[in-house]
């Protein structure tokens, strides 16, 4: 049961949503597609259910061109960003809908209804309307109504994203568990970089229509394909800085390795924020700002007039206008192509 | 591939069946009529139209009726809308007493007005003479008649103005209005510098859809003017008279095409104005004129507004008020002067005496609008759906058009289509042909009603397996059921307010035979009792019989306007429109 993209692309007008999108998911995994708003990720899942009709490309679910299908035969499960439940019928109904569509038995879409709110926890509210509902019983009457057609697909667009932050952090615990149970292959879309990581079997990160970087969360996190990726991941937000290698040594900041590229020049260095070790080493800057966040801190320097987030768990006495030397760990530094924007180490 | 096709196929069916109906049933007698009316392939019947000797009376009162009414119903309706606005109680009360006009036929608003402009006993010279100013033969003096039927029609169109633009003022978010609170702006401020501005369209949409309805309103000045003269005739009058009563066909239909020509001059702004355009112009204007806030100090500008709005109030109540009187009283306290205007010695007879009377028309009328209303609801309800999820505008656009397109510009046509159908006088061809009214304005509002519906909710029954059809018919109707009952319920209005087809295609009422033969409606019926032909026969209360007509015709849709006043007034604000 595994979701193939093969060349898919979609215009609106001129717009270009999709570009040659390829994609392999595997069968029982996670598969999430992170991007920023209008990068085409929203599009890319409403292709693959059939809400979309590509221009041009392929679907495969299951081994099975679905091109021509409908929605209806594709057997898909979706959970939509506002869950989309219907507000003139109650949750045993919603849940229902699909087995009516299909047409089940009375007696057989009861139990199967029966069983799967039971898992979900909603056994108590079936004969309640969506309006009567928290928001976090709304998201598990949308999760239920997709699961019990035991679909072929489930597919999630940006479910957490109308929830509460701390009920957040448990739906998300939630849904995994949820798939591991299912063991059903998953394609769940986001915004949230740190939600896609922390959820996923693997990452598709998408910009402008075009798949960036697929991999695991580990690798697009510390091996990023290029700026972009490297940007997008990770919060606060990588530094970079526009550097230059001179006789075996980075300028204007030293970093500890050397470069094995044959670009010299216009280059592009990213280092993540955590990476940059406060209180020792050869380089030095002036603190512009202290941002508290509860755990740790985000130290921002100054350093020969660009701007550095830092992370430290301990202020010692740091303030704005401090001066502070800082080192550059090895791990979390990627050089880039200034112009291409590609990784070049 | 295939699915494309499959899919652009299926959707074809959501509208198919409300353009066959339209193109057949409005545009097909339209064409004929543009056909017809140059039957030597020649602009002779145009000439001889031109010509015609009261053509440029019959012209300059078409114009000073509907410019007169546009203007006057959008202004007093502003007033009273800003008044609405203001108050912070009553609010319900106000839009209710507001309204009430617009559920009354015009026959039956017309028929009471003939009452109050009674020359001698009527309440209007009373009125005027109270003011120490001199009585006025409003419906007889040639020099005032226009004037006198263009107030009957402002009376009229008031309510839908201050509907459309208390819809206009209560969409401005209510952030702005504590914002001006704020920076100390006055009411008259933030009425004349903000509000007025945000409201723009709404104000231009209820000028431009009253000067449609007035251009094309056949009923009112076909009441007002019992004696059939010119001088008070507007151009759908003119049509009706050569067609149907001076057998100058081919003049009275040229006269038809020059109305529609004269139409599509707001038509088309309406157009412009639903879709959009010029609206982006708007806010570079908007800077620049900044400086127009009329500032006055809040007690004094809600004194002012208050007290338009009273008389606004009174205005459009008195007549109502007056039905119910001359319908419920002795026709002895008709004919005295000064008139008695609080109730006294009430008696139902007359009105029970007339109800009896009025039967076969009530049930000729009930069972066409319902029959009407149905099949309105099965063939609008599709195509508003596709015009919404597919942008199809040009259906929408189409359906705003053929709504502004005044009926007396293809009722031949129609007539013709009927009677070759062997259907004259008969139920179907009314149930066949009042559609033509409610199914434009049906796919307008309820294309707005879906496409404010969430997308996702039929995306979702297509992911649950249901099919298009399925999706649409068992998921999406049941939960825009509020705005299908609201347009339902507007289509009945409609239907019981025609005239002019009933009037082309009855000839007698219904016998309580079946199949059922005789379709006057019960607008047909109102007419009847137009006082100038019913003559001055002492022995009978004229009056009473007047009244208890209009009252009759129109108390069934005031009723059920009051009681679904909620999902009326919803319909309306989501664009609709009075037949």
């Amino acid at each position: 049961m595994s979701v193939k993209v093969e060349g898919v692309a979609k215009n609106f007008g001129s717009f270009s949503a999709l570009d040659g999108v390829d994609l392999d998911i595997d069968r029982g995994e996670i598969f999430s597609i992170v991007g920023p708003s209008g990068s085409g990720k929203t599009t890319l899942l409403r292709v693959i259910a059939g809400l979309e009709v590509q221009d041009r490309g392929h679907v495969y679910i299951s081994g099975r061109q679905v091109d021509d299908l409908d929605p209806a035969k594709r057997n898909v499960g979706m959970v939509f960003q506002n869950y989309a439940l219907y507000p003139n019928k109650s949750v045993y109904e919603n849940i229902a809908s699909p087995l009516f569509a299909k047409g089940v038995q009375r007696s057989e879409a009861a139990r199967m209804v029966t069983e799967i709110a039971s898992k979900l926890d909603i056994g108590e509210i079936l004969d309640r309307l969506p309006s009567e509902i928290s928001g976090g019983q709304q998201q598990r009457v949308a999760l239920a109504r997709a699961l019990v057609k035991k679909p072929s697909v489930f597919l999630l667009d940006e479910p957490l994203s109308n929830l509460d932050a701390q009920i957040r952090f448990f739906a998300r615990r939630f849904i995994k568990e949820l798939q591991r149970e299912f063991g059903i292959t998953t394609v769940y879309v986001t915004h949230d970089q740190s939600e896609a990581l922390s959820i996923a079997d693997r990452v598709a990160v998408i910009h402008k229509g075009r798949i960036q970087q697929v991999g695991t969360p580990a690798e697009v996190y510390e091996t990023p394909v290029n700026d972009f990726v490297a940007n997008f991941l990770g919060s606060p937000p990588i530094n970079f800085f526009d550097a230059k290698y001179e006789g075996d040594r980075f300028f204007p900041v030293n970093l500890p390795f050397k470069l094995e590229s044959s670009i010299r020049e216009e280059l592009k260095v990213g280092v993540r924020p955590e990476s940059i070790i406060i209180g020792a080493g050869e380089n030095t800057g002036k603190v512009t700002g202290v941002d508290y966040l509860g755990r740790e801190y985000i130290l921002y320097l100054s350093v020969d007039g660009s701007e550095f987030r830092a992370l430290v768990h301990k202020l010692d006495g740091l303030k704005i206008g401090s001066t502070v030397k800082f080192d550059i760990q090895r791990k979390g530094v990627m050089v880039f192509d200034k112009s291409s924007g590609q990784r070049v180490q | 591939m295939t699915r494309a096709v499959g899919k652009e196929y299926s959707s074809r069916l959501f509208y198919i069946p409300a353009v066959v109906y339209l193109a057949l049933f409005a545009f097909l007698p339209f064409v004929f009529s543009i056909f017809l009316s140059t039957p030597n392939a020649d602009f002779s019947s145009y000439l001889l139209l031109f010509e015609f000797p009261e053509l440029h009376t019959v012209l300059l009162n078409t114009l000073i009726f509907s410019l007169g009414t546009a203007g006057f119903s959008t202004l007093l309706g502003l007033a009273l809308a800003i008044f609405a606005d203001m108050i912070s109680h009553g609010k319900r009360l106000v839009t209710l007493l507001a309204y009430l006009p617009y559920t009354i036929p015009f026959t039956a608003g017309a028929l009471v007005w003939t009452l109050i402009y009674d020359p001698i006993f009527g309440p209007a010279n009373f009125f005027l003479r109270t003011l120490h100013l001199p009585g006025v033969n409003w419906l007889g003096s040639p020099s005032v008649q226009v004037y006198s039927e263009t107030i009957v029609s402002i009376w009229t169109g008031i309510p839908f103005a201050f509907l459309i633009i208390l819809a206009g003022l209560n969409s401005i978010p209510k952030e702005l209005k504590e914002a001006a609170k704020v920076d100390q702006l006055t009411k008259s401020e933030y009425y004349t510098s903000i509000a007025l501005k945000l409201a723009k369209g709404a104000i231009l949409v209820s000028f431009l859809m009253s000067l449609i309805i007035s251009f094309g309103n056949f009923d009112l000045p076909y009441i007002l003017n019992g004696g059939y003269s010119y001088s008070m005739a507007t151009l759908p009058f003119l049509v009706w008279f050569q067609i149907f009563y001076q057998n100058q066909v081919s003049q009275g239909l040229a006269g038809g095409v020059i109305l529609a020509a004269m139409v599509s001059v707001p038509a088309f702004l309406l157009i412009r104005v639903l879709s959009g355009g010029g609206s982006r112009k708007e806010g570079g204007a908007r800077r620049r004129r900044a400086g127009t806030a009329i500032r006055i100090p809040d007690r004094m500008f809600m004194l002012l507004v208050g007290l338009v709005a009273a008389v606004v109030i009174f205005f459009l109540l008195f007549p109502i008020y007056w039905m119910f009187l001359v319908a419920t009283r002795s026709q002895f306290m008709n004919f005295v002067y000064p008139p008695v205007l609080y109730p006294s010695s009430l008696t139902f007879t007359t009105f029970i005496q007339t109800f009896n009377q009025a039967k076969p028309y009530l049930v000729t009328t009930s069972v066409v609008s319902a029959v009407a209303m149905g099949i309105t609801i099965l063939i609008s309800a599709p195509a508003a759906y596709f015009a919404a999820r597919h942008r199809a505008r040009w259906l929408v656009y189409l359906c705003v058009y053929l709504f502004s397109l005044p009926s007396t510009s293809f009722v031949f046509g129609v007539y013709f289509m009927i009677a070759k159908l062997g259907l004259l006088n008969t139920w179907l061809a009314l149930i066949l042909t009042y559609p033509v009214f409610t199914v434009p304005f049906a796919v307008w509002t309820l294309s707005n009603f879906y496409s404010q519906l969430p997308r996702q909710y039929e995306e979702a029954a297509l992911i649950d397996g249901h099919s298009v059809f399925n999706a649409f018919f068992r998921i999406v109707m049941p939960i825009a059921r509020p705005g299908l009952i609201a347009t339902s319920l507007l289509s009945f209005v409609f239907s019981w307010h025609l005239l002019l087809f009933p009037l082309v295609l009855s000839q007698t009422p219904y016998q309580f035979n079946f199949p059922p033969t005789g379709s006057f409606a019960i607008t047909n019926f109102a007419t009847l009792f137009d006082p100038t032909s019913l003559g001055s026969s002492v022995s009978s209360n004229i009056w009473g019989q007047v009244g208890s007509a209009g009252l009759i015709a129109a108390l069934p849709v005031m009723i059920l306007a009051i009681l679904a006043q909620n999902y009326l007034l919803k319909g309306i604000y989501t664009g609709g429109v009075k037949g």
